[in-house]
């Protein structure tokens, strides 16, 4: 018997190497090897007198150089920073904002979730650069060329007002549009909490808020985590994020491989160090208010 | 007979302090009570669909606006003659025929790839035991969260010297290996979907003499089929959209993909009048405008939505099924 069980111990564990045999390949050659290498580029820069990939390393000097001389990567990164900063955690409010409104409604339920997933189809290429850049997403929501709003208020207000209510509806716009993945996800996550909680927690004499704090969030607290994540992961590659194009350039317009690997480094930096904060955040409040009772 | 009660009730105590009031004011003041708040939340979430709505509608009007209509205040919803040429322009300036071409097979090649070895990954890591499991996923995790922008070098450096530049290997391999644009995320997708997915008909299907291979594909794929949706609309999507890594690898002309012929068009916009109607053979009446350009990006999306149209019931379900959301 023993014999048989081992055997069938290593078989699994074959089947289990079976199928991922082709991500470890990718592994090694599309993510490891990239990684590392340029993990040390960072260090360094491509030697151009020799044909092919070779380092020279030379230290600390790209890194001194993102932080001490180029004037405009550190203005640019902290603004990247602040938008992810003030972005995030709009889109996961907002979008559970909705998601829980979508949740009570029950005629029309089809309509809204297909509508709010139409933005996520312009992607977060071209077509959404193109939108920006005529300035759709500030005239939805317009105080300065509305007809709602009378003329003589305009003014009273004063131009700084009305700018500074022009971007923060332009910024909830953004918002919005890029929340529709999110919105499916936080629904789902609600309509699969156990109906019995909320009754045996009206019999009690909850009333909304408390069941929404003391149920609801609880309950979708791993949605949370994951919603997050999510949406960080999806502003890496937004045309809307400037470091992209900067390292771009830098990288094969000017061909300063070793500067442009380091300044990806010093951005991956910031982000691991937001996701730490975020997981050790929303992960000990997922795992003190213990998520049970869902429904199967 | 609870509200009746309720009713005879507060018309008594009208009766006794105001007798204009009458029992079908109150009833109406019930009425409203009851149906306020829903109208509320009905009007507030279709304001906020219009917002979603709103750049397609936005793409749809201005691209057939003529050069007047667009400088024109007054015309903001209905163009007073429809340009259609407008799409002709567009689709001319961004070399339709060739860049659609391009996009479409490495859209379908790269979402096949992922498709594949993202579902095999997300299985073997979340139904056997194998020694470094757990670094497997944790490399998945990592993955997911190194922004493409921090190695893009060393592959640049790596397929040039495979002689893979100018060729869709750099864009369609990768997927192949469960990498590529955004490949972790979906090897996490199927990890989570294969966890809580019962293992009995797969254990039944083994002591039925079915081999491992047969039993994935015979049984473990069409039960899976709603992540499968998920992935596939996801990485349609991204994909089609994607611009970073296609710019980088792929630079020569007839081999770019339909959304870089936006910047086609945008190029062409900030070229002087004379040299478009030397070089497109364009009548100075109907001139490029912006309305070329939403035409142009409504070209790109149009696909996607239809797309969407095919498969979203498939693709909302399927989130709601993939057990992302429950653990």
């Amino acid at each position: 018997m023993k014999r048989i069980r081992i055997k069938s111990e290593t078989k699994q564990a074959l089947i289990g190497l079976f199928f991922i045999t082709p991500f470890m390949i990718g592994t090694i050659v599309c993510f490891l090897y990239p990684v590392i290498a340029s993990f040390l580029l960072s260090f360094g820069d491509t030697n151009k007198e020799m044909a092919g990939f070779h380092i020279n390393i030379t230290g600390f000097q790209n890194y001194y150089r993102a932080f001490m001389e180029d004037t405009s990567f550190v203005p640019m990164l902290l603004n990247v920073l602040k938008q992810t900063l003030t972005q995030t955690p709009l889109i996961v409010i907002f979008s559970l904002l909705i998601a829980i409104m979508l949740n009570k409604v029950k005629k029309l339920k089809g309509f809204f979730r297909v509508v709010m997933l139409l933005p996520f189809l312009l992607g977060t290429g071209e077509v959404l650069n193109h939108l920006t850049g005529q300035g759709v997403d500030k005239q939805i929501i317009s105080i300065s060329n509305s007809n709602i709003i009378p003329r003589e208020f305009i003014l009273y207000l004063g131009s700084d007002i009305v700018k500074l209510l022009d971007t923060l509806f332009g910024t909830i716009v953004l918002v919005l549009w890029s929340s529709g993945v999110q919105i499916l996800l936080f629904l789902s996550g609600i309509q699969s909490i156990t109906p019995s909680l909320y009754t045996s927690a009206r019999i009690d004499g909850a009333n909304e808020y408390d069941m929404f704090w003391k149920i609801t969030l609880p309950m979708i607290s791993p949605i949370l985590l994951l919603n997050t994540i999510y949406t960080i992961v999806n502003s890496f590659t937004s045309k809307l994020n400037p470091i992209l194009d900067y390292v771009k350039q830098y990288a094969f317009v000017n061909s300063q491989h070793g500067y442009a690997a380091a300044m990806g480094w010093i951005y991956f930096a910031f982000i691991l160090l937001i996701i730490l904060i975020v997981i050790l955040v929303l992960g000990n409040y997922a795992r003190s208010s213990g998520v049970k009772g869902r429904k199967e | 007979m609870n509200t009746g009660e309720t009713i005879i009730n507060m018309n008594y105590f009208v009766k006794k302090h105001d007798l204009k009031h009458d029992l079908t004011s109150h009833r109406w003041i019930l009425k409203i009570k009851k149906y306020l708040p829903r109208v509320i939340l009905y009007t507030f979430l279709l304001a906020i669909s219009f917002i979603f709505i709103y750049p397609f509608l936005y793409m749809i009007v201005t691209s057939l606006k003529s050069n007047e209509d667009l400088n024109n205040f007054i015309v903001v919803w209905i163009p007073r003659t429809l340009h259609f040429n407008n799409y002709l322009l567009a689709a001319k300036l961004m070399n339709f025929s060739v860049t659609f071409k391009n996009s479409a097979i490495t859209t379908a090649l790269a979402t096949i790839g992922q498709l594949i070895s993202c579902s095999m990954a997300g299985y073997g890591m979340a139904r056997f035991k194998f020694p470094g499991k757990r670094l497997a996923f944790f490399i998945v995790i990592l993955a997911l969260i190194v922004p493409a922008q921090a190695i893009i070098v060393p592959q640049y450096l790596l397929y040039s010297k495979l002689g893979w530049l100018n060729t869709y290997f750099p864009l369609t391999v990768p997927a192949f290996l469960g990498f590529g644009f955004k490949g972790a995320l979906y090897i996490f997708i199927f990890r989570q979907f294969y966890l809580g997915l019962p293992k009995e008909l797969e254990e039944a299907a083994g002591v039925d003499g079915c081999g491992f291979l047969r039993t994935y594909i015979k049984i473990v794929f069409p039960i899976a089929r709603s992540a499968y949706m998920v992935v596939l609309v996801l990485a349609l999507v991204w994909h089609w959209s994607n611009y970073f890594e296609p710019a980088i690898f792929v630079s020569r002309t007839n081999l770019r993909m339909l959304s870089s012929g936006i910047n086609n068009i945008a190029d062409t916009l900030r070229l002087p009048p004379e040299t478009l109607v030397s070089m497109y053979n364009i009548s100075d009446e109907n001139t490029l405008n912006t309305a070329v350009l939403m035409a142009g990006t409504f070209i790109v999306v149009l696909p996607i939505l239809i797309m969407f149209g095919i498969l979203q019931k498939q693709f909302i379900q399927g989130i709601e099924r993939t057990g992302l959301t429950g653990e």
